[in-house]
């Protein structure tokens, strides 16, 4: 994984301030955002070496200067239906809260957008494979319907990786 | 109150060091009040404190240090006997020092009222007097034709001088005048002598030679006869030299000359034997230094030994990086050994709070117990260290509530009527292992396993299907505090489960035996080096992961016609022993499919300890021994199934480390 | 500019001290917690000076002294000590010990004792 394939993301200042910003990227034909604030870093995905006895949106862990950190295929987390076909672009999305690393196993990386929270709709019949909680709710910009996760409920949504295969 | 910083840190680690020699060696002495070494070490530390706290300027803990100080000056010269009353003064006066320095760390202030308690310690150093104290008188009496300036010669003396000198010496009357505010006078009157012996001979002096430490310095003035070949001004000079000599006053005396020898005494010191038994945990002896520093440390050392295995793995073809390997591997070792070192920390300093709290609780719970601790000097990485506290608290704790049984209790039973804990530590391979024991009641089973039924933690069937060793881990579920009334000494929320998580987070194992009426055990194993261990290095399907060699007894390749079966489980036979064979893919869920370990003619086993037994874990290729640095598995992962850690391999890559212990 | 070799058991007094010390532009050569170490510390590295404390475990300061004059009858050696120490100051001074200074420490006097010796 060399230095170049990184994408380091730069936190530039705007007046909106850097909250209304969000990263924007692909699942298979789908526009998702999260917000910038908590992403740290985009990378070409190396090799990800498989843990068992994870559940199956755990794809394994990569090495990150050092540190071993988990990557979740957000497709499987999410429940959305998969093509498998290998795709080019796939990207992995560095993902900071808390102090606890996670990495996005995302399609492709589109742009940042800056996103008023007032513009972003409320769906109230969501998209039924994902949760409730898990959507901000959606914003359209040039015509494409991008829907706003909320990241950390999805990462932490009271179900820790362990305690699933448990009961699995 | 001060307001440096630096210094506040490091008064309140001293103070606590100090703090626990205190309560260590007055338990000692209560049960050995003739034990000299520990007298010295009470007295040297409450020195200590008192030396620091009179710096930071905090008067009330000078105060009361000071005086015990004293106690335990007047008890060593045996002026005072240890008796219960003083013992009891002071514990007291050790859990004053304790509550002013937490004072002093909550509030800032040493503002505390200890009169009533000072007032106590004076009267008992009063009363405790065994012994008169010798006068402070100057022993040596003064010459009749006392002049106050000077000293004089009478006429034998003047003869006697005249027979000895030689030719060249000159007889002075020296007087050396000390400051008025002079510190110590008594040993700068010892100064000035010494000096002046060295250039000559003191026939007579005031104070005398020998008795400077316990003489009265009239008016400030060191008064000698001094009998020399050295010139005035050399002599006055010499003496003017030392610190606080504020005038010096020769004359020559008349005397007749004669030839004569005198020389002045050498004074052989023969070495002492060296004090070896005092407290060896009442100060490092090594610099302090903050955790985080050690950590920060470790973790560029794991580094480097990670960018080393992966340089070694480059396999560059060149003579000077050939060569350069061996070095660098060579330093890379020997700094991880050193760090390694630096981290590592007697646990007899974490031991020492305990004689304290079982003597308590003992009192506490009406019940009479020996405690014992083995193994103070076995050295721990101090990070494991400072875990461990809570956790061995609480296991002695229940030793004491629900191991040992009150004395009429025991009697009764026909047990000794004091109970005995022993605490041990040692090392044991590459494993450090800490055991709580107790010959008390054991763990009633039966009342385990019904609760553990009721509460639905496991089925009868489970139940009926578990040997007694399983039954007994039960202990260390959560949720299964067998105690109908909570004293007020155990509970808190520190269950078993929290002590078996606690171990486990640190890479450990806790294990319990017990029998009935006989007492109960649990033994802690905790690995000796937390960041860097020795590994082999396995192929698992397609994967690679590490064992830690500390785990594994053996490896071998066995041909599958050698397997047996034993109540439909495969097993082999080695060297008379019965070890069951495990597929390791199964233990990672790993699919098989039909590619059944069994079918192939030959295969690698691995041998490895799991659960206090041995099991044969079945791999598709043993590869290489190496050193790995564990490096943890994500917070966001937990704990996962078999796998304790992981850590980066030669090519950047992620290997796992599997945890063997619960694989069988 | 001395190189000093700083013993006494008190880490915390062996701080102060240190400091004082390097404020008048002294360099610490090493630091020993107790006589034994320091003895072992100066046939190692020697010193230009020796701060010794009194009451140390292992060996205390005057046993020290000794040995360090034994093993160099050059070394320079000066005793911090309490209060009440005097007699055993005097040993010290007997042992071959140059001079002594008084805990708590003043620093000017500590500035002129040392000033004296070197």
């Amino acid at each position: 994984m060399s230095e170049k394939d990184d994408i380091y993301l730069d936190k530039k200042e705007t007046n909106i301030g850097s909250l209304n910003q969000y990263l924007t990227f692909k699942l298979e034909q789908e526009y998702y955002g999260l917000q910038l604030e908590k992403a740290k870093e985009i990378i070409k995905p190396p090799k990800i070496t498989n843990v068992p006895n994870t559940p199956k949106h755990v794809m394994g862990v990569i090495n990150i200067r050092g540190k071993v950190t988990p990557v979740i295929d957000l497709k499987e987390k999410l429940g959305l239906v998969k093509n498998h076909k290998k795709k080019d672009n796939n990207k992995i999305i560095i993902i900071n809260i808390d102090g606890i690393m996670v990495g996005l196993y995302i399609d492709d990386v589109r742009e940042v957008l800056s996103i008023n929270s007032d513009d972003i709709e409320k769906t109230t019949d969501g998209k039924q494979s994902l949760e409730e909680e898990y959507i901000k709710g959606v914003f359209t910009s040039k015509g494409k319907l991008i829907v706003i996760i909320n990241i950390e409920d999805i990462l932490f949504d009271n179900n820790n990786p362990s305690e699933e295969v448990k009961n699995a | 109150m001060s307001d440096n910083n630096e210094y506040l840190d490091m008064f309140f680690a001293e103070s606590e060091e100090y703090i626990m020699v205190l309560n260590d060696n007055i338990l000692k002495l209560e049960n050995n009040p003739e034990d000299k070494e520990v007298v010295a070490s009470l007295f040297r530390a409450a020195h200590s404190l008192k030396g620091m706290s009179a710096t930071m300027r905090f008067d009330v803990l000078t105060e009361l240090t000071h005086k015990i100080e004293n106690l335990m000056d007047k008890v060593r010269n045996n002026k005072i006997d240890v008796t219960t009353e003083i013992i009891d003064l002071l514990f007291e006066g050790i859990d004053y020092i304790e509550e002013i320095v937490k004072q002093i760390k909550d509030e800032g202030t040493d503002d505390f009222n200890l009169e009533v308690y000072l007032h106590k310690l004076e009267n008992n150093i009063e009363e405790g007097k065994a012994h008169k104290e010798t006068s402070n008188q100057d022993i040596e009496n003064n010459n009749d034709n006392f002049d106050s300036k000077r000293l004089t010669l009478n006429e034998v003396e003047k003869n006697n001088i005249q027979e000895n000198k030689k030719e060249l010496d000159t007889v002075y009357a020296v007087n050396a005048e000390l400051d008025k505010v002079t510190e110590f006078k008594q040993v700068r009157a010892s100064m000035v002598l010494k000096e002046a012996k060295e250039m000559g001979y003191i026939f007579k002096s005031d104070p005398d030679i020998k008795s400077v430490d316990e003489a009265e310095i009239e008016e400030d003035v060191v008064k000698m006869i001094l009998i020399s070949n050295e010139n005035r001004e050399d002599i006055v000079n010499n003496l003017s030299n030392i610190t606080d000599v504020v005038a010096i006053n020769i004359t020559a005396m008349d005397i007749e000359s004669t030839d004569k020898n005198m020389k002045s005494d050498n004074e052989k010191q023969k070495a002492k034997n060296e004090d070896s038994s005092s407290s060896k945990f009442a100060v490092s002896s090594t610099v302090r230094v903050g955790i985080k520093k050690l950590d920060k440390l470790m973790n560029m050392i794991g580094e480097l030994l990670i960018n080393k295995t992966r340089l070694e793995a480059l396999n560059i073809n060149s003579e000077g990086f050939k060569d350069i390997l061996p070095q660098l591997d060579r330093v890379t070792m020997e700094l991880h050994h050193t760090v390694m070192q630096i981290r590592m920390e007697p646990i007899g300093v974490m031991f020492n709070r305990f004689p304290r709290m079982v003597r308590d609780l003992s009192k506490d719970s009406q019940k009479e117990i020996d405690f014992l601790i083995k193994g103070k000097e076995t050295e721990l990485d101090r990070s494991i260290i400072d875990e461990l506290g809570d956790p061995l608290t609480h296991l002695l704790r229940n030793a004491v509530d629900h191991g040992i049984e009150k004395p009429e209790t025991r009697v009764k039973k026909g047990k000794d009527k004091t109970g005995k804990i022993k605490l041990k530590a040692y090392q044991k391979g590459s494993e450090i292992i800490i055991e709580v024991e107790d010959d008390g009641s054991g763990i009633n089973i039966d009342k385990l396993t019904a609760k553990a039924v009721e509460k639905e933690l496991i089925t009868q069937k489970e139940l009926e299907e578990m040997d007694r060793e399983k039954k007994l881990q039960l202990i260390f579920e959560p949720g299964l505090s067998t105690t109908d009334q909570v004293s007020n000494v155990s509970g808190r929320g520190v269950g078993m489960d929290v002590v078996k998580r606690t171990i486990k987070s640190l890479d450990g194992d806790v294990y319990i035996k017990s029998e009935k009426e006989e007492g109960t055990k649990i033994v802690i194993s905790l690995p000796l080096t937390l960041a860097i261990q020795d590994a082999l290095m396995v192929k698992i399907d397609e994967e690679v992961f590490a064992i830690p060699l500390n785990a594994i007894s053996e490896t071998l390749k066995i041909k599958s016609k050698e397997i047996r079966q034993v109540k439909g489980n495969d097993v082999i036979v080695l060297r008379n022993e019965t070890i069951p064979l495990i597929d390791s893919r199964k233990s990672l869920n790993i699919e098989v499919g039909d590619n059944n370990y069994t079918e192939q003619e030959e295969m690698s086993v691995v041998i490895v300890k799991s659960s206090g037994k041995e099991v044969g874990l079945i791999v598709n290729e043993l590869l290489y021994q190496q050193e790995i640095v564990i490096k943890s598995l994500s917070d966001y992962l937990g704990n996962v199934k078999n796998i304790s850690g992981a850590t980066i391999i030669g090519d950047g890559e992620v290997a796992l480390i599997l945890d063997v212990r619960d694989i069988a | 500019m001395a190189k000093i070799l700083i013993v006494d058991d008190a880490a915390f007094m062996r701080m102060n001290l240190k400091n004082i010390l390097e404020n008048n532009g002294h360099e610490i050569v090493d630091e020993a917690a107790n006589g034994k170490i320091g003895f072992e510390s100066y046939q190692k590295h020697g010193a230009d000076l020796v701060t010794m404390d009194i009451t140390m475990p292992e060996m205390d300061g005057i046993e020290a002294v000794k040995k360090i004059m034994e093993f160099d009858s050059d070394a320079k050696v000066i005793m911090c000590s309490a209060m009440g120490q005097q007699s055993l100051v005097i040993e010290a001074i007997e042992a071959g010990a140059k001079d002594f200074i008084v805990k708590p420490f003043n620093k000017k006097r500590i500035k002129e004792a040392i000033d004296k010796i070197i």
